[in-house]
C-alpha cells in the first residue's frame, strides 16, 4: 500500500464490464418494479434551510456506479494483484445494492460518500498525502450536510479513529480543521434554526419516541404488583432496563448473518430476495474470523460497527435501506474470505469455495427469475396501491 | 473418584431444579392444554384396556386427536396414572421427573466430554434453571422426553466411540428417543451418519456393527410407519412447503410454478437461520408472553457472553468433542427448520444439551479472562456487569414464569375449558343434550379446542364404553353419550329446550342471551371472559 494503484487496461476493462452487468441488473429491477420507490429524503442542510432538497434519480445511479469503482480502488489498494475484482464483483452481483439504488434509496449517496471518504483514509495511510487529505474532507463535508444521522455519528468516528489510533493525532488534527472550517455555515443554520433541527431529529431518530415498549413495560409492572411483586417489578422491568434489552436485541440483530444472508428482512419491506447471497455465508464467517485475529483489522471492524448506528436509530429493529452503509464491511469481510479460501491449498477449503460458487450462481438465477415473475404481485399483496415505501 | 463436595453440589444443583419445576405445577402452566388431555386419557385407556382409546391394541403410533402422537410418553404416563390418577400431577409427573433427571444427566455428559467437575457443575446449574428446559418439563411434553433418551443415548454413544462394549444400551436409548418426537426421528440417524463419517479413523468397527445392527431392528417398524404408514401424512402435514407464509408470501398460492422448489430450499435456509436469531434465543423464543413484547427466550439474557465465549474457546482449542457438539447443533436444528413454524422451541429443543456444553465451556474461560485481569476496576467493573444482568435476567424469568404467562398465556393451554367440563358432568342429568362450541378465542374465534377430550379426561370415561359405543361422526359434528361437540347457531339453538350449550362469546352472544340464561361465566387469569354455559329458556 505504498502508491496510488496504477489504472492499466485491465482494471478498466474489468470495471466497464462491472458496470454494465450492475447496469442490465438494475434495468432488470427497474423495468420489473417501477414505480415503486423510496420516500425522498432532503438533504439536511437545505432542511435547516427550510428549503427542501433531495438527491435525483439519475444522481442515485451515479452514485450506485461510483460506488463500484471506489470498491475497486479500495480492492487494488488492499490486495494488489488481480483478487481486487472480488470486492466490487460482490457489491454488482448481490441484489442488495442494485434493489435499492433501483428503488432510488437516498442511502446509495451516502454509502458513495463514505466510500470515497474510506479510500481517502486508505490513501493518507499510503505515502499520498495530499490526495488522500482533499478526498476524505470533500466526502466528510458532503456527508455532513446530507444527512442529520451522519452528523451525530460523525463524531463517534473521529473520537473511535482516536482511541484506536488508527492515524496520527497531527493528521487528524488536519483533517478535524479543515472539516469544520468548511462546516462553519451548517453549524450557522443548526444554531438560527433550532425548531428544524429538532423537527428533523424526530423524524430521523425513531428509536427513543418509541412508544410501544413504554407500554410493555408498564403492563408488566402492573401485572406483577397485582401479584405483590413490586419491588421485584421495579427491579427486573423497568424503562431503562427494558430500553438497554431492546437496544441490545437491535444491535445483535442488526449484527446476526440472517439478517444479510437471508430474507428475513424484507429488502424495501416486501422482497423476497436475500441483501447478500447465501452462498457467501460461509467465506463471510471464514473471513471474519481471519480478520479478528489481526488487531490492526479488528480494531477497524469494531469502528466500522458505528455505520450499523443509523439502522439502530430507526424504527424498524433492522432497517436495510439505511444498513446499506454497512454494506462494503460485509463485503469486505466476504473477499477476504474468498481470497483466503482460493489461496488456501486445503482440500476441504476448495471443496466450501466451489460449494459457494455452485450455490451463489443457483440462487442469482432462481432470484432473477423471482423477480421478474413475482416481485410485484409481492409488492401489491404487502403495500397495496402505494407506491412510495417509507 | 467422584468427590463427595461435588455429589453434595450436584444434589444441591438437582434439588434447586427439582424445586423449579415441581412447585405449583398443577396450576402452571394454568391448565392442562389439549395434547396433554390426550397423552393421559390414552395412557389410561391403555392401563385400563390394553388398547388406546380408538381400540387399538398398543399401538406404535397413536391416532389420538389426528395427529399420531409417539408413543414413549404416553406408554411412560401410564404407571404415573396409575399411581396418582388421571388429573394433572399425574399427567405431568413423568415429563417433570424426566426433567429433573435430566440435571444430573447433564453432569455426566460434559463429564464424559471434558473429564471436568467444575465444567460439569456449572452446565448442570445451566441446566437447572434453563427457561427452555425448565418451561418444558413442566408440562407433559414429548420433546422433553426426546431430549432425555438422547441425552442418555449420547452418553453410551459416546462411551461406544471410545472402545467400550455398550452398544446396546446406546441402541436401545437413541432408539427410545426416536420413538418419543418427531424431530429426534431426523435428527438421530442425521447425526450419527454424520457421527461415523467424520470419526471414522478413530472407530473400531465391531462394536460400531453391533450397535447399528441392534439399533437398525429396533427402529424398523418406526421406519415402516414412516414411509408406508400414518406417520407418513402427519409429515407431509407439518413439512415445511404446507407453512403458511411460504404459500402466501414466497410462492404467492402457487400463482407461477416453476422455481417453486429451488425458492422452498431457499425459504428454509432463512428458517433455519432463524434459530440463530437473537430473539428466539434471548428474547422471545418461548413465546410466553403476548406477541411482540420482549418476554423469555430460550437462553437468559446474560448467557448471551458466556455463549460467544464458549463458541470462541470450541473453534480455538482443540477437543476430541468439538465435531460432536458443532454436528450437534447444526444438525439439530434441522428436523425443526423442516417443519411448518416460524421458530419453535419444542421441536429444536434436542439441541439444549449442546448449547449448554457450550456455555459451560464459555463460563469457565469467561472466568479465566477475568482472573488474568491485571487491573483490579476492569475486573471488578466486568464481574459486576455480569452479576447484575444475571440478577435481572432471573427475576425477570420468575416474572415471566409466575405471572405473565399465566396472565398472557392462558388461553394458549384452553384456560377454562376444565370448568365448563366439570359443571357439565355435575349437571349432565338435567340435560337431554350437551352441546359444546369447539371453537374459541378472546380476540377472535381462532382456536379450535376439541373439548370432546377434556369431557373423556375430566369424566373419566369408561375406555371400554368409549372404545364400543355407537359415536356419531358427520363433519364437523362429533356425538357420544349425551355429549354433541359441533358449533353453536344462536340464532337456531335459542329456540331449543332442555340443552346445555357451552361456547364463547362470539357463538353465545351477551347481548342476545337472557341473564337467566346464563348459568355460568369462565373468566381468564387476566380477567377476559372466555366461555359461558347457557340454558335457554325460549317463551
Amino acid at each position: 500500500m505504498k502508491h496510488i494503484p496504477k489504472i492499466d487496461k485491465f482494471f478498466l476493462s474489468l470495471n466497464l464490464f462491472l458496470i454494465s452487468i450492475h447496469i442490465l441488473f438494475l434495468a432488470l429491477l427497474i423495468k420489473t418494479l417501477y414505480p415503486i420507490h423510496f420516500m425522498e429524503e432532503n438533504l439536511f442542510f437545505f432542511d435547516l434551510l427550510s428549503k427542501p432538497l433531495h438527491i435525483p434519480y439519475w444522481l442515485i445511479i451515479i452514485c450506485t456506479n461510483i460506488n463500484i469503482l471506489s470498491l475497486s480502488f479500495i480492492g487494488k489498494l488492499i490486495w494488489g494483484s488481480r483478487e481486487w475484482v472480488i470486492l466490487p464483483a460482490l457489491y454488482v452481483l448481490n441484489p442488495w445494492t442494485p434493489y435499492l439504488a433501483s428503488l432510488n434509496s437516498f442511502y446509495i449517496y451516502l454509502a458513495s460518500l463514505i466510500l470515497i471518504m474510506i479510500l481517502g483514509f486508505i490513501f493518507i495511510k499510503s505515502t499520498n498525502h495530499w490526495i488522500g487529505a482533499v478526498i476524505s474532507i470533500f466526502a466528510g463535508v458532503l456527508l455532513l450536510y446530507s444527512s442529520l444521522i451522519i452528523f451525530i455519528i460523525f463524531p463517534l468516528m473521529v473520537i473511535g479513529i482516536i482511541i484506536l489510533r488508527l492515524f496520527s493525532k497531527n493528521e487528524i488534527k488536519k483533517l478535524s480543521f479543515w472539516i469544520i472550517l468548511f462546516c462553519v455555515p451548517l453549524f450557522m443554520a443548526i444554531f438560527k434554526n433550532s425548531v428544524g433541527w429538532e423537527n428533523i431529529y424526530r423524524n430521523e431518530v425513531t428509536i427513543l419516541s418509541e412508544e410501544g415498549f413504554l407500554n410493555d413495560v408498564n403492563k408488566f409492572q402492573g401485572q406483577a404488583q397485582k401479584r405483590g411483586f413490586r419491588l421485584l417489578s421495579k427491579v427486573a422491568e423497568n424503562r431503562y432496563v427494558y430500553f438497554a434489552k431492546y437496544a441490545s436485541l437491535k444491535i445483535i440483530k442488526n449484527l446476526t448473518p440472517a439478517t444479510y444472508f437471508t430474507p428475513q428482512e424484507k429488502l424495501a419491506s416486501f422482497s423476497f430476495s436475500p441483501p447478500i447471497f447465501l452462498g457467501f455465508i460461509l467465506p463471510f464467517l471464514f473471513g471474519l474470523y481471519s480478520l479478528l485475529k489481526s488487531t490492526q483489522s479488528a480494531k477497524f471492524l469494531g469502528l466500522s460497527l458505528i455505520l450499523i448506528i443509523p439502522s439502530l436509530l430507526s424504527k424498524q429493529i433492522v432497517d436495510l435501506n439505511r444498513l446499506v452503509i454497512f454494506s462494503p464491511i460485509i463485503f469486505y469481510a466476504i473477499s477476504y474470505g474468498l481470497i483466503n479460501l482460493y489461496r488456501s491449498k486445503k482440500f476441504s477449503f476448495r471443496i466450501i469455495l466451489f460449494l459457494t460458487i455452485i450455490l451463489v450462481f443457483i440462487q442469482m438465477f432462481v432470484t432473477i427469475s423471482d423477480i421478474y415473475l413475482r416481485e410485484t404481485i409481492r409488492f401489491d399483496k404487502t403495500s397495496g396501491i402505494n407506491f412510495e415505501i417509507k | 473418584m467422584i468427590k463427595l463436595q461435588v455429589i453434595l453440589l450436584l444434589l444441591a444443583i438437582t434439588i434447586i431444579g427439582a424445586v423449579l419445576r415441581f412447585t405449583n405445577l398443577t396450576n402452571n402452566p394454568p391448565s392442562l392444554n389439549i395434547d396433554e388431555v390426550a397423552y393421559g386419557y390414552s395412557a389410561y385407556s391403555i392401563l385400563k384396556t390394553g388398547k388406546d382409546e380408538n381400540g387399538k391394541f398398543m399401538p406404535i403410533a397413536f391416532r389420538s386427536i389426528g395427529d399420531y402422537k409417539s408413543p414413549v410418553l404416553i406408554y411412560s404416563l401410564v404407571p404415573s396414572i396409575a399411581l396418582f390418577g388421571l388429573n394433572e400431577f399425574g399427567v405431568r409427573f413423568t415429563t417433570v421427573l424426566a426433567g429433573v433427571l435430566s440435571i444430573p444427566l447433564i453432569f455426566l455428559l460434559i463429564n464424559i466430554l471434558t473429564h471436568n467437575f467444575k465444567i460439569s457443575l456449572v452446565g448442570a446449574a445451566f441446566l437447572s434453571t434453563s427457561p427452555w428446559h425448565i418451561y418444558y418439563s413442566r408440562f407433559a411434553s414429548d420433546h422433553m422426553m426426546g431430549t432425555f433418551f438422547l441425552m442418555l443415548g449420547f452418553i453410551f454413544f459416546h462411551k461406544l466411540l471410545a472402545g467400550f462394549k455398550v452398544w446396546l444400551p446406546a441402541a436401545i436409548f437413541l432408539a427410545a428417543s426416536m420413538y418419543s418426537y418427531h424431530s429426534h426421528r431426523l435428527f438421530i440417524p442425521l447425526f450419527i451418519g454424520s457421527v461415523l463419517i467424520f470419526n471414522h479413523r478413530i472407530i473400531r468397527p465391531p462394536n460400531i456393527k453391533a450397535f447399528l445392527a441392534i439399533f437398525i431392528v429396533l427402529i424398523l417398524p418406526l421406519i415402516f410407519l414412516t414411509l408406508f404408514g400414518p406417520l407418513n401424512t402427519r409429515a407431509q402435514m407439518v413439512f415445511l412447503s404446507q407453512d403458511i407464509d411460504y404459500t402466501r408470501y414466497v410462492i404467492l398460492d402457487h400463482i407461477e410454478k416453476s422455481g417453486e422448489n429451488s425458492l422452498l430450499f431457499f425459504f428454509w435456509a432463512k428458517r433455519y437461520l432463524n434459530y440463530f436469531q437473537p430473539d428466539f434465543l434471548f428474547f422471545n423464543g418461548l413465546n410466553m408472553t403476548s406477541p411482540g413484547t420482549l418476554g423469555l427466550g430460550v437462553l437468559h439474557l446474560f448467557e448471551f457472553p458466556l455463549l460467544v465465549l464458549g463458541i470462541i474457546h470450541l473453534i480455538q482449542k482443540k477437543s476430541n468433542f468439538k465435531k460432536l457438539i458443532i454436528l450437534w447443533i447444526l444438525i439439530g436444528l434441522v428436523p425443526a427448520s423442516v417443519t411448518n413454524n416460524e421458530q419453535s422451541a419444542g421441536r429444536s429443543l434436542l439441541i439444549l444439551p449442546a448449547l449448554v456444553v457450550v456455555i459451560s465451556l464459555g463460563t469457565i474461560y469467561f472466568f479465566k479472562i477475568v482472573k488474568n485481569l491485571s487491573n483490579i476496576f476492569l475486573k471488578t467493573a466486568v464481574l459486576g456487569l455480569l452479576t447484575l444482568l444475571t440478577f435481572i435476567s432471573l427475576v425477570h424469568a420468575f416474572l415471566v414464569f409466575s405471572v405473565y404467562f399465566p396472565n398472557e398465556r392462558g388461553e394458549a393451554f384452553m384456560e377454562g375449558t376444565k370448568e365448563t367440563v366439570l359443571y357439565a358432568l355435575e349437571n349432565k342429568d338435567k340435560y337431554r343434550e350437551i352441546v359444546f362450541d369447539p371453537y374459541r378465542g378472546i380476540e377472535a374465534q381462532n382456536i379450535v379446542n376439541i373439548p370432546y377430550m377434556y369431557v373423556l379426561f375430566y369424566s373419566q370415561y369408561d375406555p371400554v364404553k368409549f372404545q364400543t359405543e355407537q359415536k356419531e361422526n358427520q363433519g364437523e359434528i362429533f356425538k357420544f353419550d349425551k355429549f354433541v361437540f359441533r358449533r353453536i347457531d344462536w340464532r337456531q339453538d335459542r329456540l331449543k329446550r332442555g340443552i346445555l350449550f357451552v361456547g364463547s362469546p362470539w357463538s353465545l352472544p351477551l347481548q342476545d342471551i337472557r341473564e337467566e340464561e346464563i348459568l355460568k361465566k369462565i373468566y381468564l387469569t387476566n380477567g377476559n371472559l372466555a366461555l359461558l354455559v347457557v340454558s335457554p329458556h325460549p317463551d
